[in-house]
């Protein structure tokens, strides 16, 4: 039976207006980064632009961008076939293994690497740290879309007269191609906006470069010219990613009973090969952090831990980052209210305008409300309140996403009924809607929070003078050498990070009252594309 | 609110709905009386939820004017939100609160929470559900589901409910049971119902009076009887039931001749338009087996094609010698068997309408 998932209505003016509100705030910074650029002169922008550095730069950010593109396929799809089309033992550990690195902020893992081999620098040790962290992001959604292709299609294949290596030209790649190169995208993108990694291994990217220039405060136009850069980079990686996505989602949608294709049976050889495979990935991703950071933690407690110093840090990051999840909640709900239950073209244009958010660096809002509250409210300048809106835009795409997917699950019908039981819309929204939905709401919120807490540029940028966090802690000691003292933060950021992970494990199993069997596929769809954002690298 | 007997319960005056692009509903005036029940019936896209939607207040028409109980609720410059409409609607599949409880749910629309309680123990024992205060609604199966969800439209006292393919997800043998039982209980409370459905026998075995849809119009609205035995359109005609379409060769007064002979037209009007078909039932044909006895036999002769058995009665398709095939409807068996030689006999009067333009 098809149900109304979309309101007919027109969308309430003040729901709108709130969510405009939203957008708009979101859009401060960049907005006022393009202002500060112009006023600096059309000439000056061309000379910035025309600068050496800023070639140079340019081709540092895609080669490590492609680097780290190549080196993701590369470990991505053996893994995925092996994991999804084999009977490799172990599957079920090494699918686990092959998720895991999402729990390791990058930045931790270049510092578990660094702190090994403390001769490691330059763009090469900087896209394997990358890789190593970002694989997960091609090979998950890969090993489900290899699993989900339906065996009939490749029966179909080979009785028409199709080889193995016809078969994966012409029916299994094009198949599973769009999960990958989404996946690809995104570790693309947060390559980009990486800056902990590159700044670690010295490597003159985008992000490193406009820091620099930052804090050498005298070449500040340099350095919001090449934010708009990365910027219009990042924007064109965020527009192919939402593209791609929104066909692979259109391929997924059909009906009937699939059968998963068949698991090839390996040899003892290519069992031997294969295991090999994932156990050295494995030891890559995992086992160097983790070997390094247990030998660290060992150093580290003969010298002194300031348990004070750790507390200290923690309350930072917690305080800072539930505070910019709260605004970010409060302004995504109206625009995932919307998004939820209304599609019109101001509604999309709402939703897409809020979604390019994804493209902005947490370098770059840290650079435009620096120039902005020393502008425009230097008492705001450094203060707890900026740190927390930087936090709320960086993060209100995935506030949104959550909260809309959440929104979305309640069915149109029980808030119409509510109406009719008497109760005016904002009291059925919140009764009913907002009630059910809440649990959604909360779980994204946390995942905010847990996901700001590991932000580090426009934390180092924009933090009060004096106030810590894990981030910075961490970042502060590793730039002194100081590893082992920095080994606890790292720890407690692990531990703090692995929770969404576990979070989202627990959300996945448990399915939700409100459910029928046709919600559950964009169930699927929807959490597929949670996991993804899911321990964000920034 | 009392109202006086001559004003309608709800009446429609030449609404039309669109989403802001093409026109959903086109010009549809219906007035339903109090205590009343009538059904919507149209095929998936004639705009009947759309109606429905527009009365509860759930979007509003480009045009036209929704009257409740003699209160405007909707025209050009008035607007009834839907809390303020006292309408009850029994959505489809009962969509009931699944954070809340039975009692909850049949609570959720009353305002004096000291009296809710007793409310709901009287709507529960209405619809046969007492002792279920505290159940939750997937604990429900769906046939309960759907009784507290009526209760719970009910509960308020509303002037009018709605209902939105609500059986639709029942199996066949409990949608007959639901049905009847709710059928029942709105006739002995009295309260004035709007039923929207595909299901055209749900349609006819409940209504009082059935508005036949299609493509967003009204195309009849009259008792089930009427609407089955004298559709005043060719569409209502096929929507509702088995039909026998039988081009006219000639006319001669008010009868057609046609492939099983002369048929008398009801209400004929003379038409300008050439082409033009009658109209029958199967259950207007009877079967003759063809001996060839007589000099002057009945009916016209055709052959047996196929037969479908429904265990009550049968329907023979019936190839004519003329060429056309008729549908016959026999009680129980036919008692013929498929190449069998047979005569059809036609029996009573039909419509007669211009070919639609194809």
């Amino acid at each position: 039976m098809y149900r109304r998932t979309v309101n007919s209505m027109r969308p309430p003016l003040l729901l709108i207006a709130a969510a405009v509100v939203g957008v708009a705030v979101a859009a401060i910074p960049l907005l006022y980064l393009l202002v500060r650029t112009s006023s600096a002169g059309w000439n000056a922008v061309v000379e910035a632009l025309l600068r050496d550095r800023t070639l140079e730069t340019t081709i540092t950010s895609v080669a490590l961008v492609t680097l780290v593109i190549v080196g993701c396929l590369l470990i991505a799809v053996p893994t995925a076939w092996l994991l999804a089309r084999t009977n490799i033992p172990g599957r079920a550990l090494f699918l686990v293994m092959a998720a895991l690195p999402l729990a390791v902020p990058s930045y931790v893992m270049a510092y578990a690497w660094i702190a090994e081999f403390p001769s490691m620098s330059g763009i090469g040790a900087a896209a394997l740290v990358m890789v190593l962290a970002t694989y997960p992001y091609v090979a998950i959604p890969l090993t489900a879309a290899l699993r989900s292709i339906d065996a009939g299609h490749e029966e179909a294949a080979r009785s028409l007269g199709l080889g193995p290596l016809a078969l994966a030209r012409r029916v299994t790649l094009p198949l599973a191609w769009p999960a990958a190169a989404a996946g690809v995208l995104l570790a693309a993108l947060y390559t980009l906006s990486e800056f902990g990694t590159v700044a670690i291994f010295r490597v003159d990217a985008f992000t490193r470069v406009i820091y620099t220039a930052y804090r050498a405060s005298f070449d500040r136009t340099t350095a919001a010219v090449l934010s708009l850069v990365l910027v219009c980079l990042a924007l064109l990686l965020v527009v192919i990613e939402a593209r791609i996505r929104g066909k692979s989602q259109r391929w997924r949608i059909g009906s009937g009973v699939s059968r998963p294709a068949p698991r090839q049976q390996l040899r003892a050889r290519g069992t031997v090969l294969g295991v090999a495979w994932l156990v050295g990935i494995a030891v890559l991703s995992l086992g160097v952090p983790a070997w390094s950071l247990t030998r660290l933690l060992l150093v580290s407690r003969r010298t002194e831990l300031d348990v004070g110093e750790l507390v200290g840090a923690v309350v930072g990051s917690a305080s800072s980052s539930i505070l910019g999840a709260a605004l970010a909640l409060l302004l995504a709900l109206p625009i995932a209210a919307l998004a939820a239950r209304y599609r019109s073209r101001i509604v999309r244009s709402i939703e897409g305008a809020a979604f390019l958010g994804h493209a902005l660096p947490g370098v770059v809002v840290g650079l435009s409300l620096v120039f902005l509250t020393l502008a425009v409210l230097p008492a705001a300048y450094q203060t707890l309140a900026v740190l927390a809106f930087a936090y709320a835009v960086l993060f209100l795409p995935k506030a949104i996403g959550s909260s809309r997917s959440a929104i979305a699950h309640v069915p149109p019908s029980l808030e119409s009924t509510a109406r009719s039981l008497g109760r005016g819309p904002l009291r059925a929204w919140c009764t009913v809607t907002g009630r059910l939905a809440w649990p959604g709401i909360a779980a994204g919120t946390l995942l905010v929070v847990l996901t700001a807490m590991k932000e580090l540029p426009a934390t180092l940028m924009l933090r009060p003078t004096g106030f810590n966090t894990l981030a910075t802690e961490l970042w502060s000691r590793t730039e002194i050498q100081a590893f082992g003292s920095a080994a606890p933060y790292a720890l407690t950021m692990i531990v703090l990070a692995s929770v969404p992970a576990w979070l989202m494990g627990r959300w996945m199993a448990r399915s939700p009252e409100t459910a029928t069997s046709t919600d559950r596929a964009d169930d699927e769809m929807v959490r597929t594309d949670e996991v993804a954002y899911v321990g964000g690298v920034r | 609110m009392t109202t006086s007997p001559a004003v309608p319960q709800l009446s429609l005056e030449n609404i039309s709905v669109g989403y802001g692009g093409p026109i959903v509903v086109r010009d549809v005036s219906i007035e339903v009386e109090q205590q009343e029940f009538v059904t919507i019936l149209g095929p998936s896209g004639s705009g009947k939820t759309t109606l429905l939607r527009a009365i509860a207040g759930y979007l509003r028409p480009a045009t036209g004017t929704v009257t409740i109980a003699g209160t405007i609720a909707s025209n050009e410059r008035t607007w009834l939100p839907p809390e303020r409409r006292r309408i009850g609607i029994v959505p489809q599949e009962g969509a009931l609160f699944p954070h809340l409880d039975v009692a909850g749910n049949i609570a959720f629309g009353l305002r004096d929470k000291k009296k809710a309680r007793a409310r709901v123990a009287e709507m529960l024992e209405m619809v046969d559900l007492s002792g279920l205060e505290k159940a939750r609604p997937h604990e429900l199966s769906g046939g309960q589901q759907q009784r507290v969800a009526l209760a719970r439209a009910l509960a308020p006292a509303p002037s009018l409910v709605l209902f939105d393919e609500p059986f639709s997800s029942l199996d066949a043998s409990l949608r007959i049971e639901v049905r009847t039982e709710v059928r029942r209980l709105l006739a002995d409370i009295g309260t004035t119902a709007i039923l929207v459905t595909h299901d055209q026998e749900e349609a006819l075995s409940m209504a009082d009076r059935v508005a036949v849809m299609s493509s967003g119009r009204i195309e009849q609205v009259d008792a089930p009887w009427t609407v089955y035995d004298d559709p005043s359109t060719l569409n209502v005609a096929r929507f509702i039931g088995d039909l026998v379409e039988l081009p006219v060769n000639e006319m001669q007064g008010s009868s057609a001749h046609t492939a099983v002979g002369w048929v008398p037209i009801r209400d004929h009007r003379e038409s300008e338009s050439s082409s033009r078909r009658v109209v029958l039932r199967p259950e207007q044909f009877v079967l003759v087996a063809d001996r060839g006895v007589g000099p002057d036999p009945q009916g016209v002769p055709g052959t047996v094609e196929s037969i479908r058995y429904h265990g009550h009665d049968s329907l023979t398709s019936v190839r004519l010698d003329d060429g056309p095939v008729v549908d016959v409807r026999s009680a129980g068996g036919a008692g013929v068997a498929v190449g069998d030689p047979v005569r059809v006999v036609v029996t009573g009067t039909a419509r007669m309408f211009t070919d639609p333009v194809v």
